[in-house]
């Protein structure tokens, strides 16, 4: 094994081997080094493809959430109506005043629902769709005696307002373009005071008018006229405003007339209620019996009005009640009532009736005039306007009559 | 491990020390410079990373041992499967100038055999130790070492 080993023994590693090899270990142990106190960033390739990824989905749930939430938006109701003739049934309203719940309040409602669908119709559209049914269906009557509440129901006055007036016009054209007629009489309640009426079962509408008729004779319970027709119950109203105390208001009058007062009564009560006590008539929920309070009051007081006009044209209503007589629900037949007579009965009207020397005002003539009609011609007009004039004294019964209450 | 630079650290050092050992392990198998380097610069940086864990210059030595060996044989074992035919032509290029028959022999002989012979007879370690650089059994060993002997004998014989 000599030679193996000698010649193994020749053997000797190359300087530049040598060299090569110091070098190249020192620079990877340094490399190591460094790499041991550097922050990785091997994660950078996840990162923005990651980045993509999520913004992606984000873009689409926030649209999809978007989406769902401008539907549900759309479809939740902010306002309501209250529609009431007999039958009574709520369209709730959106934002944009669209038609997107409906509600009936009894079997009559269901009927009149069951014949359309108003959904997603504007207000106005749906307004008038439900009061041509209800005509088609036989809910009112042909001496236009029927009373058509229209309730808004909403926490915004001036919402509540509009709605009222053009519910109030849209209904007006509707009937005009047919062969009906019959009363618009318009409220507003607040969303609370709805809610209350719809625990009760009761349509907010008709709900509003049972508390006024409570207003006058505190006995009156809800189940009594939660199946009436909203005339009755103005009638009813009308009745106890008759009665001694209440200053007696006559009622019975004719279509025209019933249909002046309830105008009168209308603007009556708004002007009242803007001079007085705003708040209360739109809140009734709270404080209806207040604002019945304040008008009985007023009865009692004429001056307590602080509006002159307002004292003029109560002092009318009740010149023309006096000139009337008494009547209530009166079948048409009889002279000097209409069935309606009831127009007065609107006793939130304020139904004052203290015959005092009443200062007939410019209203008069023009009130009278528009809700005549059709059906009232000359002969309204010119009865409204002399009696006015007249100053009080109930001139002529001859007033009330032109219609001819003959029903 | 602050220092690496300068001409005197335990880097210079150990590559010293060790490198002809190294080399000569590179002999019995490579016959390719770049083969060589490759194993120089492997082995040794392997040796630093571990620089800690040797206890003492028996223990480098022994472990250097090993794992030149092992590189060594895969590569020859990668060259002899890539380059079958034409390998008379890959002359070496550090070729001793009168190397004996006995040492032509041995490069002729299986690598396990080879890096017994070399353990056993160039360094002069006794089995126990060598079983223990080869990982192999101490009979296996003893076989092994006889078989190489008497193919020695014969290679030795047919050239001469």
């Amino acid at each position: 094994m000599n030679p193996f080993v000698n010649d193994l023994n020749n053997i000797k590693a190359e300087e530049t081997l040598k060299e090569k090899t110091k070098a190249f270990v020192r620079t990877e142990l340094t490399k190591a080094q460094y790499a041991k106190t550097t922050v990785r960033t091997e994660h950078k390739k996840e990162n923005p493809f990651m980045k993509k990824i999520i913004g992606a989905i984000s873009a689409v749930a926030a649209c999809t959430l978007l989406v769902i939430c401008g539907f549900a938006f759309y479809n939740t109701p902010l306002n309501y109506v209250s529609v009431d003739i007999n039958p009574s049934v709520e369209l709730g309203i959106n934002a944009f005043d669209r038609v997107v719940t409906m509600q009936a309040f009894n079997e009559d409602g269901e009927q009149l629902l069951a014949g359309l669908n108003v959904m997603q119709m504007s207000l106005q559209d749906a307004v008038s769709n439900l009061v041509e049914q209800a005509d088609e269906q036989g809910y009112l009557n042909d001496d236009g005696s029927s009373v058509i509440a229209i309730t808004a129901e909403s926490n915004n006055e001036q919402t509540a307002a509009q709605i009222q007036t053009a519910c109030e016009n849209t209904i007006t054209l509707t009937l005009n373009k047919g062969e009906t007629t019959a009363v618009v009489y318009t409220d507003a309640v607040t969303l609370h005071f709805a809610q209350q009426a719809k625990e009760s079962g009761v349509s907010p509408g008709k709900f509003r008018l049972i508390q006024v008729l409570q207003s006058l004779d505190p006995t009156i319970t809800v189940d009594q006229y939660r199946n009436a027709k909203i005339s009755d119950i103005i009638a009813a109203a009308g009745a106890m405003l008759d009665q001694p105390g209440n200053n007696g208001n006559g009622n019975g009058q004719g279509n025209a007339d019933n249909a002046d007062a309830l105008q009168r009564i209308r603007n009556a009560i708004k002007a009242q209620n803007a001079e007085q006590t705003q708040t209360q008539s739109m809140t009734l929920g709270d404080s209806g019996n207040g604002e019945t309070y304040t008008e009985q009051n007023q009865n009692q007081n004429a001056n307590q009005y602080k509006n002159s006009e307002t004292q003029a044209k109560e002092q009318e209503k009740e010149q023309k009640k006096a000139e009337n007589g008494n009547s209530t629900t009166a079948s048409p037949a009889t002279p000097g009532n209409n069935g309606n007579g009831n127009s007065n009965g609107n006793g939130n009207a304020g139904g004052n009736g203290n015959a005092g020397t009443a200062s007939c005002s410019a209203d008069c003539s023009s009130d009278c005039s528009a809700s005549c009609s059709a059906s009232c011609t000359s002969s309204c007009s010119s009865s409204c306007s002399s009696s006015c004039a007249s100053d009080g004294t109930g001139t002529s019964s001859a007033n009330g009559n032109s219609n001819g209450g003959k029903g | 491990m602050s220092q690496l630079s300068g001409t005197n650290d335990y880097i210079t050092a150990a590559i010293e020390k060790y490198s002809d050992m190294v080399r000569r392990i590179c002999f019995l198998y490579l016959k390719n410079n770049a083969d060589v380097e490759d194993v120089f610069q492997e082995v040794f940086l392997k040796f630093f990373q571990n620089f800690d864990t040797f206890e003492n210059e028996d223990h480098q030595k022994a472990w250097l041992c090993r794992v030149a060996f092992n590189k060594c044989k895969d590569l020859h074992k990668s060259f002899w499967r890539k380059n079958v035919v034409g390998l008379e032509n890959q002359e070496i290029p550090y070729e001793l100038p009168e190397q004996s028959e006995l040492t032509k022999a041995v490069l002729e002989l299986p690598p396990d055999q080879r890096e017994l012979i070399y353990l056993h007879y160039y360094e002069g370690r006794p089995i126990p130790e060598i079983a223990e650089i080869m990982q192999k059994n101490q009979n296996t060993v003893y076989s092994l070492l006889r078989r190489a002997k008497t193919l020695l004998k014969t290679k030795v014989s047919e050239h001469s």
